[in-house]
């Protein structure tokens, strides 16, 4: 021990003065050499004698010194640090090679650390912003059914409450479902709440920025509810003023007091990439008070207390609790639940760590995606290896004068390879700034975030040394293996020789399957994110949704209906408008297409059609349409008529018009005239209607499987009897240049209402169905990937295939001067690329293939490339491989073989 | 004589630079000199070996180094055994007499 701690303790001394030291082992040997002299001298023997032989006897006072220098403690700290400064300064020497190498590593980096963000993000974060979030569970019950195994059910607030006693001294729950609200601030703005048990903040143990979690009130009571601020709308709407607290905003028509501001990262708890970021969280009560006060609501409105489903209820273990005991004590309540399903074999109360559930679920996506990052970081190192092998061939003298003046081969390989760490370094240097940006659009496009934190940038730093080794081993071994002699008599030349450029040529095989592969990948991504497009209709970026809040405002039947019907009537009659209509839809479906849900409570209709032999009838697609709306979406009559205005007069409709599905399935091909009975809900007396028009049918998504169509029946509405209508304009140019004109109508008509929801089709798709949109938007991101992957692939096979080419000039020349024409030239390097080209496509196409089937076999939505997109990719690298191999060789063989002869 | 004029043997060099500068410091000349006189001109110790046990035995705190000057009036650089050494010494010195005395056993057996 004593003696390890005077070794360090000599390391750091000398480290710190290693020019004193140096000088002091100069001295020493110097005075040995001295003493030595004086005792020949003594002896009798002349100086210049006693000299030489007191020097011939030191064996050189360099190579003395060396020695000790060598054995010293910690001398291969100094070597390393010996061989960066040479790598350092070496690599300065050729500035283009080494932005060539780190150019193209930093952005396989920079895809690489991106890629590790997502997966920290997505598989291993906790909860942000609240303390000791490994404690947290939950709580959820689930149905087994024989064909689609556990999935989750309903948790309703009585079930809620039995689980709160039950699970109290284990674990305090609380609960939350999400809201669209109106919030007067002072301007109405329609606001995503999360509605929270009083108990909510406490269980999570959130952290806040200013004031506390929401107070809790008796029930009815006088005092106003609290709400918490999220920090965005903190700083958006009160320029983050910290005496907000204590303020009064009106949520709904009700006057609530800010309790206080929850930190910016908290946005609750950890339940995927698809959360909604609230804006605020009000208490349950406040809800019950508002849904009180309005009859009917929009689907996003907070439900009343009975059909409330409790989105998430979360847990806290107390110390020392198990999560066995949580669920020892959960799962015998699963006999009181309030949701029972027939036709289910089993149901079961399971409780979890809060977000494990996600992880499972998003799990597969992730093993999709992040290969595309790792490809991007192999091609940009085959690019490195590439570029580094060539280098190694022309210092191959530097090397072997190295070798062989006694450079041992492990310190000259050591050296090689500490400069590909000095290059994999800069490069991951470089990529940081170009990772973070790119990290801030991908957070805007996923809206989720991806910190670059502990774990990231240790894996990172490990990637970097990973990086190093697997581009600069194979040249730092090649470039050893040869003897010194043979390196010194070696001319560059020899090296291009197909046999001896194998290592080379490898590398181009498996930079061409790599850049296929992953071609064929993004293709995939591409062909998946094209089968959510609606395949019919008005392009979604033109077409303008808006959905109102009116019935928050406590609007009677008959102002609502003057409000639509201005509303209806004064856009349609803006120049700009091709068509607008209004439906009682929930905004946007999954998949963009208007009113593609069946049944539910504002959806679509109940159909009994006699004939069709359903004595109940059944629920079906499509609902109540409102001006023009098959205009405003965009799409065609096929026979009979759209809605005229006398249809929509009078309270019950007399008229339907059915989509194409619905025609040839439901009615076998012959609609028009036939008679339909409908009821909204399937309550109610139902309604004959005759059917007046077929529309061409919309398509949509249907996991993995293609599109399908449903069968739909739109009937006319008369405006009154439908609250929260959404406005369907079509714009001439985009649905953007309609916004301003839209809003400016609204707020003349009634300045009070809110919009619900505001844009373009391919907004409110987004902020509708937030999982689609995620993983459409990492589709996206991975097929950018993809392209950049294929640059960098292009880039280095152009590098190396004139690198190859470059190094065979010589070879050309003679071929030439014996008569060879450039044809012949240009033919035989064609043939070899073309080789390379041929390889390396059928391993990547094979690899294509597979990646596919096992990316379909975990992820259904996604869909198989066509075989036009897998050619198209084929093409696009023929054609850089064709550009990489001709351009070189037409270059050396236009130029005059005496020349060549003369440069080589 | 030449023939038996041997490099120290592996692994006592140590043992013996402690032994000569228990005594007295010295500097590296000096117990490269030392060393052969005491030996009988049999132990001859190159600058190569010399000087790099000089650092390992400073290294290990077994031995301190100072500049003086010389018996020629020259700067030279030498070497004290410290505690530490002393203790070294022992424990090598019991060492490699119990390993010499083995030897010397097996060969007298033999």
């Amino acid at each position: 021990m004593m003696r390890r701690l005077s070794r360090l303790r000599f390391l750091f001394g000398r480290w710190r003065r290693s020019s004193s030291h140096e000088r002091a082992l100069d001295a020493e040997v110097q005075a040995y050499l001295d003493a030595d002299i004086d005792a020949r001298v003594r002896a009798g023997e002349s100086v210049v004698d006693a000299r030489r032989q007191a020097l011939m006897d030191l064996g050189g006072i360099e190579q003395v010194k060396e020695v000790v220098r060598d054995r010293r403690a910690g001398a291969w700290v100094d070597g390393v640090v010996q061989d960066l400064r040479y790598a350092l300064r070496t690599l300065g020497k050729s500035p283009s090679f080494t932005g060539s190498v780190v150019g193209s590593v930093s952005i396989g980096m920079a895809a690489m650390i991106a890629g590790y963000a997502f997966a920290n993000a997505m598989l291993f974060l906790e909860t942000p912003g609240v303390r000791d979030p490994k404690r947290l569970v939950e709580i959820n019950v689930e149905f087994l059914e024989s064909r689609f195994g556990w999935h989750p059910g309903h948790l309703y607030p009585s079930d809620y409450r039995v689980l709160a006693d039950r699970l109290r001294d284990v674990a305090p729950i609380a609960a939350s479902v999400s809201a669209d609200v109106s919030v007067t601030l002072p301007a109405a703005r329609s606001l995503h709440a999360a509605v929270v048990t009083d108990n909510y903040f406490e269980v999570l143990d959130a952290r806040f920025v200013t004031g506390g979690p929401i107070r809790p009130g008796p029930d009815g009571g006088e005092a106003p509810d609290t709400v918490v601020l999220a920090h965005h709308l903190w700083k958006r709407e009160f320029g983050g003023d910290a005496a907000v607290v204590g303020r009064v905003i009106y949520v709904g028509d009700f006057p609530s007091q800010i309790s206080g501001v929850a930190a910016p990262e908290f946005r609750g708890p950890w339940t995927g990439p698809e959360m909604q970021r609230p804006d605020l969280w009000i208490p349950m009560r406040l809800a019950d008070r508002i849904a009180a006060t309005a009859s009917a609501w929009t689907v996003a409105a907070p439900s009343p207390p009975r059909e409330r489903q409790m989105e998430l209820v979360v847990g806290r273990l107390r110390p020392g609790a198990e999560i066995s005991q949580a669920e020892a004590l959960a799962a015998p309540v699963v006999g009181q639940l309030t949701d029972a399903r027939p036709g289910t074999l089993e149901r079961r109360v399971t409780v979890a760590h809060l977000g494990d559930q996600v992880r499972r679920w998003w799990g597969p996506l992730v093993m999709i995606v992040l290969p595309v990052p790792i490809l991007v970081l192999a091609i940009a190192c085959v690019n490195a290896a590439n570029l580094l092998l060539a280098r190694v061939t022309v210092r191959e003298r530097e090397i072997a004068v190295r070798l062989a003046i006694g450079a041992g081969r492990g310190r000259i390989v050591r050296q090689l390879l500490l400069e590909s760490l000095v290059l994999a370094s800069a490069s991951t240097v470089l990529a940081v700034p170009l990772t973070i940006a790119g990290l801030r659009l991908a957070e805007e496009a996923l809206s989720m975030s991806m910190p670059l934190d502990s774990v990231v940038i240790s894996v990172t730093v490990a990637t970097v040394v990973m990086c190093a080794i697997a581009f600069g081993l194979a040249p730092a071994l090649r470039a050893t293996s040869r003897s010194p002699a043979r390196g010194l008599s070696h001319s560059h030349a020899g090296d291009a020789t197909p046999q001896k450029s194998r290592v080379r040529r490898t590398l181009v095989v498996v930079q061409v399957a790599v850049s296929l592969a992953l071609l064929a990948l993004g293709s995939q991504l591409i062909a998946s994110i094209r089968s959510t497009e609606p395949a019919a209709g008005t392009p979604s970026g033109q077409l303008l949704v808006a959905s109102f809040d009116v019935r928050q405002l406590k609007m009677s039947p008959d102002q609502a209906q003057r409000f639509y019907a201005t509303l209806l009537a004064r856009v349609s009659a803006r120049p700009e408008v091709a068509a607008a209509g209004l439906a009682p839809a929930r905004g946007a479906s999954s998949h963009g297409l208007p009113f593609s849900f069946s049944g539910g409570r504002d959806g679509g209709i109940f159909v009994r059609y006699q004939p069709y032999g359903l004595r109940d009838g059944f629920a079906c697609s499509g609902g109540y349409a409102a001006g023009d709306l098959f205009g405003a979406i965009g799409l065609r009559v096929l026979a009979g008529r759209a809605f005229t205005a006398d249809d929509q007069q009078g309270a019950r409709p007399r008229v339907a018009v059915v989509n194409q599905t619905f025609a040839d399935r439901i009615l076998k091909g012959r609609a028009l005239g036939q008679i339909l009975e409908v009821t909204r809900d399937g309550t109610g007396a139902p309604v004959p209607v005759e059917v007046v028009g077929v529309i061409e049918p919309t398509y949509e998504p249907s996991g993995g499987h293609g599109s399908t169509s449903r069968p739909s029946v739109y009937i006319p509405v008369a405006l009154a009897p439908i609250p929260g209508l959404t406005l369907f304009a079509s714009s001439r140019t985009s649905a953007g240049a309609l916004m301003p004109i839209v809003r400016e109508i609204v707020h003349d008509i009634d300045a009070r209402v809110a919009f619900l929801q505001f844009g373009s089709l391919d907004d409110v798709m987004r902020s509708g169905d937030r999982k689609l949109a995620f993983v459409m938007a990492l589709f996206w991101l991975a097929a950018i990937l993809g392209v950049m992957a294929m640059a960098l692939a292009g880039w280095g096979l152009y590098a190396v295939m004139s690198h190859i080419v470059a190094m065979r000039s010589r070879e050309f020349a003679i071929r030439i001067a014996l008569g060879a024409e450039t044809r012949a030239i240009l033919g035989m390097v064609g043939w070899q690329a073309g080789l390379l080209a041929l390889v390396g496509g059928a391993i990547g196409t094979f690899a294509g293939v597979l990646l596919g089937v096992s990316i379909r076999a975990n992820w259904s939505g996604t869909v198989a490339a066509g075989a036009g997109a897998l050619l198209l990719s084929a093409s696009v690298l023929a054609a850089v491989m064709f550009v990489a191999s001709f351009v070189p060789a037409a270059r050396a063989a236009r130029v005059s073989p005496i020349e060549l002869l003369k440069e080589s | 004589m030449s023939d038996i004029r041997k490099d120290v043997p592996q692994g006592t060099l140590d043992l013996l630079i402690l032994r000569l500068i228990s005594r007295e410091p010295m500097h590296g000349w000096g117990v490269m000199q030392t060393l052969k006189l005491l030996s009988g001109d049999v132990f001859h110790v190159t600058p190569g070996s010399l000087f790099p046990a000089l650092q390992r035995l400073e290294e290990n705190g077994w031995a301190s180094a100072e500049w003086d000057t010389s018996e020629n009036n020259r700067k030279a650089k030498y070497y004290a055994i410290t505690k530490a050494g002393r203790k070294q010494l022992e424990r090598a010195e019991e060492h490699w007499k119990a390993v010499n005395m083995a030897i010397i056993r097996v060969l007298e057996g033999a």
